[in-house]
C-alpha cells in the first residue's frame, strides 16, 4: 500500500499515540494533585473523614470568606455587563479603530497582575488625592482595601473577556434586522430591546458565568486590593496552606471553592458547544 | 453602518489603560516616592531596578522557567493538536475532555495539590523550579492547544498528500510541508504559552520557594514592605515586554486565532 492509502484511513492508533504524552502528563500533574487535594482534605486523625469540612462550616471566618467571596464575584459580573454592553454594541456598529479598540483592550492582558494591580491601587489613591485637593469631597473615599476597590479590580480585568463573548454574539445579529425594525415602525429604544438586546443575550451568560468563575477562583486581586480587610475564599486557601501550614484543612476549602466555581464553568462550557458562541 | 468611532468603546479602553500609565509615570520621580505625575524625569530607579541582584535573580529565573514551559508545551500539545485534528473523532474528544480540566479548575487548587504531591513524593521543601514549570504547563496548555487546532485545521491534509505522491516520505513531508505552514500557530503557541508563565502569579505563589522566586512574586513581596519607585520602574521593564509579546502575537495573528475566527 502506498503512503495515502495507509494516511487516508483516519489512524486512531496513531491519534493516540501522538496524544498519549499529553495524556501522561494531564494524569500525572492534574488528576494527580486533584487526588491528593480530595485525599487531604478527607485525612482526620487516625484515618479518614470530614473532620475538615465540618470545621469549614463551623468557622466565621469561613463563612464571611463565602460570603465575600460570592458578593465580590456577583458586583463584578454584574458591572461587567453593564460597561461591556455598550462597549461592544459600539465596536459592532461602527468599525472605525475597531482593530485598534481590540487592541487596547487586551494589551493589559499580557502583563502580569502583581504590576496591574500595583496600577491600579496607584490610580485609585490618585482619584482620592485629586478630588481631596478639588475639595469635592472631605475624606477619602474608601477605594483602595475595600470590597470597593476589589470589585473595580476584578472588573477591569474581566471586562475584555466579557466584551469579547458580547461581541461575538451580536455580530452574529443580522443588521438588515434593524433596519427592517425601523421601517416597520419602531422606534431606536424598541429596536434596541427587542432586535439587538435578545442577540446579545448568549454572550452575556456565557461571559457572565466566566467573570464570575474567574473572579471567585482569584487570589491575587483581592488579596492586594482587599488589603487583607476583605477575606475571600482563595486567600483563605493560600493562609491556611502558608500561615497555618493545616494542608488538611486548606484542602477542604480548595475543594468547596472547586464546587462553588465548577459547575458554572461546566454550564458554560456546554453552552458554547450548543450556541457555538466563542469563548 | 456609521464611520464615526464609538466614543463610549474608546472612553472604556483608554480608562482602561490608565493604571499602566501612571505606574510609567511613577517610575521616573525623582524622588524616592511613588506620586504621580512624576516631578521630574530621572532614571535613577531602572538603574537601581537594574544593579539589584534580586531582582536580576527573580528575572532570570522567570525567563528560564518560561522558557523551559514554552519547550515542554510544545512537546505535549503539537502532537496532541495533530491528533485532535487529524485524528478519529474519539481521539479528539478525549483530548478537548483533558484540556478541560486544567482550564476549569481554580489555580488555587491546583497549586495546592501539586505543592502537597511534590512534598509526598520528593520530600518537604523540595517544591522548586520543575514544580513551578509543571504547574505552568498545565494552565498553559489549553491555550496553546486552542491556538495549535485552529492553526492546523486551517491547514489542508491534501497538501501533505501531494508531498508523497511527489515521492516524499511521510515524515519528509510532515517536516518540510506541513510544519513550516503551521509555524505561526507554533509560533503563537509558543508566545502564548512564555506570557502565561512569565506572569503567572496564583500558582507561583504556591509553588515559590525562598531561593526560586519567580519574578511577579518577587515584586509582590517587595511591594509588601517597600514603597519607592523601583517596583514603577520594574513595573515599567515588564510593561514594555509584554507590549513587545503582544505586538508579535498580533502579527502572527494570535488574537484572531482565539477569538476563534479563521484569518484566511
Amino acid at each position: 500500500m502506498t503512503a495515502v492509502d495507509t494516511a487516508t484511513r483516519r489512524s486512531a492508533w496513531g491519534g493516540w499515540s501522538l496524544a498519549s504524552p499529553l495524556t501522561v502528563f494531564i494524569a500525572l500533574f492534574f488528576l494527580g494533585p486533584f487526588v491528593t487535594v480530595v485525599q487531604s482534605a478527607l485525612a482526620v486523625d487516625g484515618g479518614a473523614g470530614t473532620g475538615n469540612f465540618l470545621r469549614a462550616v463551623d468557622s466565621p471566618v469561613f463563612w464571611r470568606a463565602v460570603g465575600n467571596t460570592l458578593r465580590t464575584s456577583l458586583l463584578a459580573v454584574a458591572v461587567t455587563a453593564v460597561i461591556a454592553l455598550p462597549f461592544a454594541y459600539g465596536l459592532v456598529r461602527k468599525p472605525r479603530g475597531r482593530q485598534l479598540m481590540l487592541s487596547l483592550l487586551f494589551a493589559p492582558l499580557v502583563i502580569n497582575g502583581v504590576v496591574r494591580i500595583y496600577g491600579l491601587q496607584a490610580t485609585l489613591n490618585l482619584v482620592n488625592q485629586t478630588l481631596l485637593d478639588l475639595g469635592l469631597i472631605r475624606t477619602a473615599l474608601p477605594l483602595n482595601y475595600s470590597m470597593t476597590g476589589i470589585v473595580i479590580g476584578l472588573v477591569v480585568f474581566q471586562l475584555p473577556l466579557m466584551a469579547i463573548t458580547v461581541y461575538s454574539s451580536l455580530a452574529r445579529l443580522d443588521h438588515t434586522l434593524i433596519a427592517a425594525a425601523h421601517t416597520l415602525g419602531a422606534d431606536r429604544l424598541r429596536t434596541l430591546l427587542h432586535v439587538v438586546l435578545p442577540s446579545a443575550v448568549p454572550g452575556l451568560v456565557g461571559g457572565s458565568i466566566l467573570v464570575f468563575a474567574n473572579s471567585a477562583g482569584s487570589y491575587i486581586l483581592p488579596a492586594m486590593l482587599g488589603g487583607g480587610r476583605v477575606l475571600t475564599l482563595p486567600q483563605l486557601v493560600y493562609n491556611s496552606v502558608t500561615t497555618d501550614v493545616e494542608w488538611g484543612y486548606g484542602s477542604a476549602l480548595a475543594l468547596i471553592l472547586v464546587v462553588l466555581v465548577v459547575p458554572f464553568l461546566w454550564a458554560a462550557s456546554t453552552r458554547q458547544r450548543d450556541t457555538g458562541v466563542s469563548r | 453602518m456609521r464611520r464615526t468611532p464609538s466614543w463610549f468603546a474608546l472612553t472604556v479602553s483608554v480608562v482602561l489603560l490608565v493604571p499602566l500609565v501612571v505606574v510609567v509615570g511613577m517610575a521616573f520621580n525623582p524622588g524616592a516616592y511613588s506620586v504621580f505625575p512624576p516631578q521630574g524625569l530621572s532614571t535613577r530607579w531602572f538603574e537601581a531596578a537594574w544593579s539589584n541582584p534580586s531582582f536580576r535573580r527573580a528575572l532570570g529565573l522567570s525567563v528560564q522557567i518560561a522558557g523551559i514551559t514554552v519547550v515542554v508545551g510544545l512537546a505535549l500539545a503539537l502532537p496532541a493538536a495533530l491528533a485532535v485534528v487529524r485524528g478519529a473523532p474519539r481521539v479528539r474528544r478525549a483530548v478537548q475532555a483533558m484540556t478541560f480540566g486544567p482550564l476549569v479548575v481554580p489555580e488555587v487548587l491546583l497549586g495546592l495539590g501539586i505543592l502537597i504531591l511534590v512534598n509526598r513524593v520528593a520530600g518537604v521543601g523540595n517544591a522548586g523550579v520543575w514544580s513551578i514549570v509543571v504547574g505552568h504547563v498545565l494552565v498553559g496548555i489549553p491555550l496553546a492547544m486552542q491556538v495549535l487546532i485552529a492553526g492546523l485545521s486551517g491547514m489542508s491534509p491534501q497538501l501533505e498528500r501531494a508531498a508523497w505522491t511527489l515521492g516524499a516520505s511521510r515524515m519528509q513531508a510532515f517536516v518540510r510541508v506541513t510544519l513550516p505552514l503551521a509555524a505561526p500557530a507554533i509560533a503563537s503557541a509558543a508566545l502564548f504559552l512564555f506570557i502565561f508563565s512569565f506572569d503567572n502569579v496564583s500558582m507561583s505563589l504556591f509553588l515559590s520557594r525562598p531561593g526560586s522566586t519567580p519574578l511577579p512574586i518577587y515584586m509582590y513581596q517587595y511591594i509588601q514592605y517597600r514603597a519607592d519607585p523601583t517596583v514603577a520602574a520594574m513595573s515599567t521593564l515588564l510593561i514594555v515586554v509584554g507590549l513587545v509579546a503582544a505586538l508579535l502575537v498580533g502579527r502572527l495573528g494570535g488574537l484572531t486565532q482565539i477569538a476563534g475566527r479563521s484569518k484566511k
